[in-house]
This record gives structure tokens, sequence and C-alpha cells, in this order.
């Protein structure tokens, strides 16, 4: 080997251009979670099977072989419990389904692909409160007034940040430590040291009384006591969001591959393929809505570097993997689910920005213009 | 693993790391993804540590991972995307001029985004690790004579996208 051919040279070239990184950390907590994973996946086969030689199931001649995911599905140890199931408003959790995701009928999809006339072009008609990041990390969270003008509501430098339920506080990590402040501009409170939030912005609890971070593993932590308690080790995944009725999580696999599990799951269902989508559709869903049967992702093609906390382009239905065709002109650049399911669209056609704010049956409550103020900055959720 | 171990891994990860992002970035295309990547493989490394003995086999251990996840078992293709409407046939000749090498790194990168994974993977182990078609082949768990035939799509692919590169293809696809 030479090493002095064009693309030899070409190849160092642009090995060149890559940052270096620090990845001690991450590569101990990502083998920490392969080593529960296994170690749970062999304690449920070990159960599962004392259960079939105890149930004599094993001499049924014509038996069907159990599901894998049954499998996985038995209770595994007293720590795998979530603590999200007993304050889940609403946790109805089919106790039949191995993973825990609740049986309900379809969701309503748009029923149009063209726009809707909608019942209000006032941005004031806005019902919730829409906020938006500078683009990139750390550079300010504001919220959008019933006037049309960003306020700042948080000025603190942060890696990321969560948005309550209600849009009255924000959680955020900076420097390790993980922080809630009000919107109103009161004093920050330290709830959490030893936070790290590359993979898992801090996400509320529907009931804004809890936090799942990412501290040395996922858990839901108590805002009031400060308590800990670490997800299931069979929901192995990053950018976990809840659904608006506590139910369910939707996250990211460490491979790229979406999956749903109910709040007291011990694994989680994957998202089937999704075909119509491409990139970093799959690596981190953006928010959740009502049910956890719709998910809003971003699936275009950032630039390399930045493709890390874009805004979400498009809405996945969870249960079929199929992007969901929504009745938007021009170009998506932002799409954020409330918890009661309603659906901020943020769209560009012309050169003009609309904010579109749909019902959880796809009815068009307000389409209005966005004030050229809000230009440079990303939207990144709503709230009641 | 007790201290001795984690100290040895705490070196190895520091010292190995960002040669093994240097080729997760050829993989992947993208500083994100190929961070991911390294960190599946060193965290696999770590888990097998105590079967590694010597830390040649450590590096040796990662790199097998690191192509075999990116290739074989990632559920969904983790490369960065090739952005629509790009004129690849215009661009890739080469000068000292600072802008066009930053020209040719994006025509090549995009160009090697285009190959399948383990054409990318191919052209990777032979054209910047500099292994033998042989220790390709044995890396991806693969056949020599589909290493051969992958990297003869690839280069042809690579020549085609990136004209300068022309050179390469004569004088690199003997058997080695």
């Amino acid at each position: 080997m030479t090493g002095q051919d064009p693309l030899r040279t070409s190849l160092e070239d642009l090995a060149g251009t890559v940052a270096p990184a620090d990845l001690y950390e991450r590569s101990l907590r990502r083998s920490r979670r392969i080593g529960r994973r296994e170690a749970a996946v062999g304690t449920g086969a070990v159960l599962l099977a004392l259960g079939l030689l105890g149930s004599g199931l094993w001499q049924l001649p014509h038996s069907t072989g159990p599901r894998a995911d049954g499998v996985v599905s038995a209770p595994l140890s007293p720590s795998a419990h979530a603590p999200a199931t007993s304050h889940a408003a609403g946790s109805a959790v089919s106790p039949g389904t191995p993973t825990g995701r609740p049986d309900r009928p379809d969701r309503p999809r748009p029923t149009s692909t063209i726009s809707l006339k909608p019942r209000s072009t006032s941005l004031a008609a806005l019902p919730g409160k829409a906020f938006y990041e500078e683009a990139g990390t750390g550079g300010g969270l504001f919220r959008l007034t019933r006037h049309g003008v960003p306020e700042r509501v948080l000025s603190a430098p942060f890696s990321t940040a969560g948005v309550s339920p209600d849009g009255e506080r924000i959680a955020y990590v900076t420097d390790g430590q993980l922080m809630v402040v009000g919107t109103g501009g009161s004093d920050a409170q330290q709830v959490y040291a030893g936070t790290t939030s590359s993979d898992q912005a801090p996400a509320w609890s529907p009931d804004g009384n809890r936090l799942l971070i990412d501290a040395a593993d996922p858990g839901v932590l108590d805002v009031a006591t400060g308590h800990l308690e670490p997800l299931p080790s069979g929901l192995d995944g990053e950018h976990y969001r809840w659904s608006g009725d506590g139910t369910t999580l939707v996250y990211a696999t460490p491979s790229c591959g979406l999956e749903v599990a109910g709040v007291d799951a011990q694994t989680g269902t994957p998202v089937p393929e999704q075909t119509a989508t491409s990139g970093p559709a799959a690596c981190r869903p953006v928010s959740v809505d009502a049910t956890g049967d719709l998910v809003t992702v971003q699936t275009g093609a950032p630039a390399a570097g930045a493709a890390a906390d874009a805004p979400a382009d498009a809405v996945l239905d969870t249960r079929t993997g199929e992007l969901v065709e929504l009745p938007v002109r021009g170009t998506i650049v932002g799409a954020v689910f409330d918890p009661d399911g309603n659906l901020l669209v943020r769209s560009v056609r012309d050169g003009r920005t609309r904010l579109s704010l749909f019902d959880p049956a796809f009815s068009l409550l307000v389409q209005a213009r966005e004030p050229r103020s809000l230009r440079g900055l990303d939207l990144v959720a709503y709230t009641r | 693993m007790d201290d001795t171990s984690d100290a040895a891994y705490a070196d190895f990860v520091r010292d190995r790391s960002h040669a093994l992002l240097r080729s997760a970035f050829l993989l992947t295309g993208d500083q994100h993804l190929a961070e991911d990547l390294v960190q599946e493989a060193l965290a696999r490394t770590h888990r097998a540590w105590s079967r590694l003995e010597r830390r040649a086999n450590a590096e040796a251990y990662a790199r097998k991972v690191m192509y075999h996840a990116q290739v074989s078992f990632w559920r969904r293709p983790r490369v960065a995307e090739i952005l629509p409407g790009d004129d690849l046939e215009r661009q890739g000749g080469r000068t000292d001029d600072p802008a066009d090498a930053a020209v040719h790194r994006v025509a090549l990168r995009r160009a090697l985004l285009s190959l399948s994974p383990k054409q990318r993977a191919v052209i990777v182990l032979r054209y910047f690790e500099d292994h033998t078609e042989v220790e390709a082949a044995q890396i991806l768990g693969v056949s020599v004579s589909t290493v051969k035939t992958q990297c003869s799509r690839a280069l042809d692919r690579l020549r085609t996208l990136v004209p300068d590169l022309r050179l390469l293809a004569d004088a690199r696809e003997g058997p080695r």
C-alpha cells in the first residue's frame, strides 16, 4: 500500500474533519445497559421455563411456542417497576398485552390533504403556549406571547430543556445539574445532580410532578422528593417521551428504531419499519400525542453535525410506521403535540411562516401568520 | 472489571477513540452518528474486556464490532442523508485551493454515502485502514470474492461521482 493514491489521501482528508469526542462515560453507560438487558432476558427465560414446567403446558402436543415478547414481559425484578404506573392518570394498561400498550380505537386521521378553513386566523386565538429555542443548544428559550412577541423565559445557559405540560415551569440541565425554574422568572432550584442529558432532555410527566431524565441510567424523578426510580432495563433507549394521558412512553432505541411501551411494561413494542422516512426520523421522537399513537419526528436531511436537536417536521403513526399526511401547505419546519393531543404545525410557504393548530380530530382550529421576530428560532414545545 | 482493568479500558478509550471516530465518520458521514457507532463498539468492547488478552486485540475487536454494527445489525441505515439536487458530476476537481478542497470533501462524502453499507465498509477497510482483501473479508465475515465484488462496484461508483479519483482504480484493483 503506497498511501499516496488519490482515494487514500481524500479519505484521510475527509476523516480529518471529524471532531474529537469524549466517549468514555457514554460507552460505560451503554455497556451497563447492555449488561442489564442481557440479564433481564436471561432471567425472563428462566422464569418462563419454570412457569412452563409448573403449568404442564410443555406436555401439550400441539401447543404453540411462547412468543418472544412474552418472555421478557414477565415480572423480572422488584426494581423493574416504573413509578409512573402508580401515579399516571388513567393508566388503564391492558394486562393482557405483553408490552402493556393500551388497546384503544384508532385515533382520528386527517380527512383531507388540502388546506382547511380555520376557525380563527388570529395568533391570539391559540389556547396554549408555544415555546421556541434559538437554533443550536443553549441559546435561549422563548415563549410566544399573545401579542406575537417572543418573550425570553430561560436565560441561563443550558444543554437541554423541557417545558412542563402547563407551560409554567422549565426543567433544564446545566453542568450536569437538573434545574427547575418558573417561566415567570422565579429563582431556579436544583432538583437533581449528576444528570447527563445528551440523549435525554428532561421530559415532564403529564401531571407535572415527575421528570423522566437520564442520570446514570434513565429514570423517573419525583420532583418533590428527589427520588429517582430507574426505568425497567427492558426499556433500553433514549429520548423518552410521555403520551399526554400518561399511559405510554415512546422512545428511540440505541440502533435508531422507535419503540412504544406502556408505562408499567418491561419491554417496548417496535414501531413497524418506516418505509416512508429515512435519516434521523426514528432516532429521536420529539413529542407524543395524548395516547401514544402519533409522534412528531424529524425526517429531513439536516446538515452534518446539526441533526441532534432539529425540530420535528412530520407526524408518524406508531402503529403502522407510516407518516400522516397533514393538510398544511408549504414546508413543515416544526410540529409539536400538547398533552391533550392538539398539534401545532409550523410551515413555510412563499417566504411566509404560518402556525396551524389542529385538535385531536385534526380539525383546524387556528391558522395564523407567524411574526417575523421568531425567525431564527425553532419551535420546540406547545403546552396548555 | 477490577481497578486495573478499568484503568486500562479508560486508557484504551482515551488513546484510540479518535482513530475509531475517523473510520466511523467515513462509514456514517455524520459526527453524531459516528459517535453513536463508536460508543456502541466501545461498550461491547468493554463487556468483552476481560476476554481480550492484549490491547491490540481490543482495538481489533472494537473495529470488528463497529463494522458489523454498521453493515449488519443496526435496524435502520445509520448514515447522514444525501441532499437532493447535488450535482456530483461537476464536483471533485482537486486543487490546493481550500475552497476547492472543501468542495472535494463534500463530493467524496456524498459519493461514499451513495454506496451500500457493505461497499462503504470495504472501501474504508481497503483504502483507509490499509487492510488486504483477506483481512477485510475476515473483519466483515464475508468471502474474499465478496470483498472483491463489492470493492469493484464501489470503485466504479466513486469514479463516476468523483471524477478525479479515476486514477485510483487503475493502480489499485489488483489483488493483494
